[in-house]
């Protein structure tokens, strides 16, 4: 089976839930997975790696010290200053499902601390030099990301295209004697593509109940 | 003072402002729907997590799309720890200066100390975390100004400690540890709330508490909250409003009191609580001054240390046109990344193409540059838009025709930049002087050739695409002259040719005497030894006649070749470039033309000939529809060339406009100058300059 109904769709996001409930994973839901296609699956990760330039700066910024504010204390003795070493990237992800091609989709977008977002390129390199992965062929055919709008947001995001996901899942079912069933299926799709793109997911997923 | 010398002072972590890019965009579609002109403050809701991943993540506070969305923050959720914030959005950057920052965060503070003389915050702590943001959006930029501020209550002015913070791991065993957790899971699905008591009994272990129940509590308790920060000495902004909760209505517990800064993290699927932390406050010191409201502090820093605002330029994510432009560029690198990764888009992207005709060849070809990132085109042509060109010619369309029809040039380029609006493109609206077409304004045509040389001068990659042969020499000639390459299609009414010219470096006296023909007949030449359009003819009267003039037997063509033949002239434009020759692209006398890309990566080796990532770079394609056959002939540079002779380029670099206004006038002079004249007399095809035009553009 490469391709899954909305309903199975549904099982597999709420075995996530599930589990990342118990372990603390931050998946959660966003829309409404009561209405079909009317909901996503979605998970903010923190990478403390400097990668990026700070974002462009113009010599405006300059006249905006506001040093002329009058807080009586600008030294505050009980506070300490934020380590500034490091350029934290925050990324989100989300898997939706596409109604074309049956099958999840996941989204992803990072960005700097001050809004601005990572170019694919970054992404790339940041997202998985923090993860770490040895990469092949494949992978690097399957992290093949392409800028789409976010069918929810209308923003623009990066997405890994569909159209070889049900290939992808047929070729990882080739040889399982076990009936693969919606969760499975999910589990399956999401450890092999989520990775790619420094998303880590936990073995956890994997003990089904 | 004498309990400072004794004891550390608490420093607490200020959160960090982090916005999520969909923040600015929802903001943008709030301004524009919601709040027009109107500056007042509305809520809003951020959000904090004690989940950090690493220690060297700052406390974030984050704003996202969902902070406009109307929330109760109250409980711990999966998302993590909502907190209510004020967004004032100024319609001027001046007023964003202008606010008055103190009395702004003194308001928040107020409210916060009023919830805590109510009580309303013992009962709902989360009501003691808030945030205000200033900001000016200037759309038009797509820049952003802003100013967070985390309001905290400077009361008491200081924590005195009886000693380091400590981690819990250090303290307790795994079994206390898990029990404790446990403790807390149980809390959390019943109550939620971000601080709490932690009650510890010797014999039935951790309980916690709503924080209310601190008064009934009076054995070792501690107040617990969930701790943003991840250092291991300083807890999270939260605490110190916590703090001066706990003041104004325990005053009594504060001494001794230990204070649990709770860390939930999740490793590698493991959750791991020990590094929260453990604190136990000496003493407390109090403000001096006797105010009715404690002083309130909070404005963030900005990146370079100072109480300042912050500046962001989202042009990358919101401005459409960098949007298509990414877009476009990142659809490219998709080839690249999975195909090809020896591809060098940069270099295609970076060319610069004159096509010389605007019609059904010059838009193709343009669409096809324009599809492998290429920015800079530019159309040479005289014709207007007719009614029958829309429907073959794909720049045009009916009302281009209207009004006696546009300028073909000028509409192909203003075409390409609604298409796409990355693209560098111009139209010059010129006739290209053509030998045997008597000159009568001697004046204008040497203006019109100047202008030709100039363009030719100004590109990197010359398309000959017009629907004449006599159109095609003086480019070819400068082209030669100038050392550009030259990608030259050619129709039939079912045949085609595609070619590229040998390319050689721009004239020099010296390529008299070096460039004679060698007549070689097996293997490969290189780049320079390639003959042009007009060598080929002469070279080659093997070549059957009526292949030798495709172009001329009719221009009336079956509407497919002209998109296959465009097609491959740019891929063919494509493969020089990629090779790491260039235009001295060695190409094969007899290559197979079936060879795929996948074949020649096979065979790297193949034949000692190097190809471009993207497979073989033949000297000429020439096809034959009503066969489905493709050829793929190489032919050496004629040494007597009429174009590209160094004979006639020698004669140009001489005499220059007067040399070729005598090539106007007389054609039969080139037949001298490259000593074609001495050859044999069995050079019919050159009376073919005369040949009567009739052609689709109107010129
Ligand atoms: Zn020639």
């Amino acid at each position: 089976m490469g391709n899954i109904t909305w309903e199975e769709f549904v099982v597999g996001v709420r075995h996530v839930l599930a589990v990342s409930d118990s372990i603390g994973d931050g998946w959660h839901v966003r829309g409404s997975l009561e209405e079909h296609g009317g909901g996503y699956l979605a998970k903010r990760m923190d990478y403390p790696v400097a990668i990026g330039e700070p974002s462009e700066r113009t010599a405006e910024d300059a006249t905006i010290d506001h040093d002329s504010v009058t807080e009586p204390y600008e030294n505050d003795p009980c506070s300490i200053d934020p380590d500034s070493s490091f350029r934290p990237v925050y990324g989100e992800f989300h898997v939706l499902y596409s109604l074309a091609h049956a099958v999840p989709t996941l989204y992803l977008r990072a960005w700097r601390r001050d809004g601005s977002c990572l170019e694919a390129q970054e992404l790339w390199r940041g997202l998985t030099a923090a993860e770490r992965r040895p990469s092949s062929d494949e992978s690097e055919r399957l992290r093949s990301l392409t800028q789409q709008e976010h069918p929810f947001l209308g923003e623009p995001w990066y997405h890994l295209h569909p159209c070889r996901t049900a290939d992808l899942m047929d070729q990882i079912a080739g040889n399982d004697v076990d009936r693969v069933d919606a969760k499975r299926y999910f589990i399956r799709w999401m450890s092999t593509v989520a990775p790619l793109v420094g998303c880590p997911v936990s073995h956890h997923y994997a003990s089904f109940r | 003072m004498t309990s400072e010398e004794s004891g550390k002072i608490l420093q607490f972590l200020p959160f960090s402002s982090v916005i999520s890019s969909s923040f600015w965009h929802k903001l943008t579609q709030m301004k524009i729907d919601v709040y027009a002109l109107s500056d007042e403050p509305v809520d809003i809701t951020g959000y904090y997590t004690n989940q950090s991943a690493s220690s060297r993540l700052p406390a974030c506070l984050n704003v996202d799309y969902s902070s406009f969305e109307n929330h109760h923050a109250s409980v711990v959720g999966r998302n993590g720890i909502l907190c209510q914030g004020l967004l004032q959005n100024t319609n001027t950057f001046e007023a964003f200066k202008d606010i008055n920052k103190q009395s702004a965060i003194n308001k928040c503070g107020e409210q916060i100390w009023n919830d805590i003389l109510t009580g309303a915050a013992l009962l709902n702590p989360s009501l003691l975390t808030r945030f205000l943001l200033l900001t000016f959006a200037d759309l038009k930029k797509y820049q952003f100004y802003y100013w967070f501020a985390f309001p905290t209550l400077v009361f008491p002015s200081k924590i005195i400690l009886r000693e380091e913070p400590k981690e819990l791991d250090k303290m307790f065993t795994k079994e206390e540890l898990h029990q404790l957790q446990q403790a807390y899971d149980q809390y959390k699905t019943t109550c939620g709330q971000s601080a709490f008591v932690v009650e510890k009994n010797p014999e039935l272990g951790f309980k916690c508490h709503p924080l209310k129940e601190l008064a009934n509590l009076k054995d070792t308790t501690w107040v617990g909250f969930c701790d943003p920060s991840s250092l291991p000495t300083n807890p999270g902004w939260p605490l110190r409003n916590l703090l001066a909760l706990i003041t104004y209505h325990y005053k009594e517990r504060l001494a001794g009191l230990s204070v649990l800064c709770w860390r939930d993290e999740v490793r590698d699927g493991q959750r791991r609580i020990g590094s929260s932390l453990l604190i136990e406050i000496k003493d407390v010191v109090y403000p001096t001054e006797n105010e009715n409201i404690p002083k309130c502090l909070g404005w963030e820093k900005n990146e370079r240390g100072k109480l300042g605002a912050r500046m962001v330029n989202l042009s990358n994510s919101m401005d459409p046109e960098r949007l298509a432009n990414s877009a476009v560029d990142l659809n490219l690198k998709l080839m690249k990344w999975r195909l090809l990764p020896e591809l060098n888009l940069d270099v295609v992207q970076n060319t610069k193409c004159l096509l010389l005709g605007a019609g059904t060849l010059g838009c193709y070809v343009a669409r096809t540059l324009m599809a492998w990132g290429v920015r800079h085109i530019t159309f040479i042509d005289n014709g207007r838009v007719s009614y029958s060109n829309p429907v073959r010619q794909s720049l045009y369309t009916f009302k281009d025709c209207l009004n006696g029809g546009q300028a073909k040039a000028e509409s192909a380029a203003n075409s390409l930049r609604e298409i796409f609006p990355g693209m560098i493109s111009r139209g010059i609206d010129l006739r290209i002087p053509m030998p045997g077409h008597y000159v009568t304004d001697a004046e204008e045509v040497e203006k019109d050739v100047q202008l030709l040389a100039d363009a030719i001068n100004e590109h990197d990659v010359v398309f000959l695409l017009t629907d004449t042969r006599e159109s095609r020499w003086l480019p070819s000639m400068l082209s030669a002259y100038l050392g550009k390459l030259v990608i030259n299609a050619a129709l039939g009414f079912d045949t085609y040719l595609v070619m590229r010219h040998g390319q050689r470096e721009p004239w020099n006296p010296g390529q008299v005497q070096s460039e004679k023909s060698k007549g070689v007949m097996r293997g490969a030449l290189v780049g320079r030894q390639l003959g042009c359009y007009f060598c080929n003819d002469v070279v080659a009267p093997g070549d059957s006649t009526k292949d030798r003039t495709l172009d001329q037997q009719c221009t009336v063509t079956r509407p497919g070749i002209s998109l296959i033949a465009s097609g491959l002239a740019v891929e063919l434009m494509v493969s020089v470039l990629q090779h790491p020759e260039g235009g001295n692209a060695s190409a094969e006398i007899s290559t197979a033309a079936m060879t795929t890309v996948q074949q020649h990566q096979q065979e790297p080796d193949n034949k000692g000939i190097s190809g471009s990532p993207l497979g073989v770079v033949p000297h000429s394609i020439r096809g034959f529809l009503h066969r489905h056959q493709q050829v793929l002939p190489a032919t050496e540079a004629f040494y007597n060339c009429t174009a590209c002779s160094p004979l006639v380029l020698k004669r140009y670099a001489e005499e220059g406009y007067a040399f070729l206004s005598e090539v106007f006038n007389n054609p039969d002079c080139l037949e001298q100058v490259s000593g074609l004249a001495d050859l044999h007399k069995d050079i019919a095809s050159i009376e073919d300059w005369d040949y009567p035009e009739s052609e689709e553009s109107n010129d």
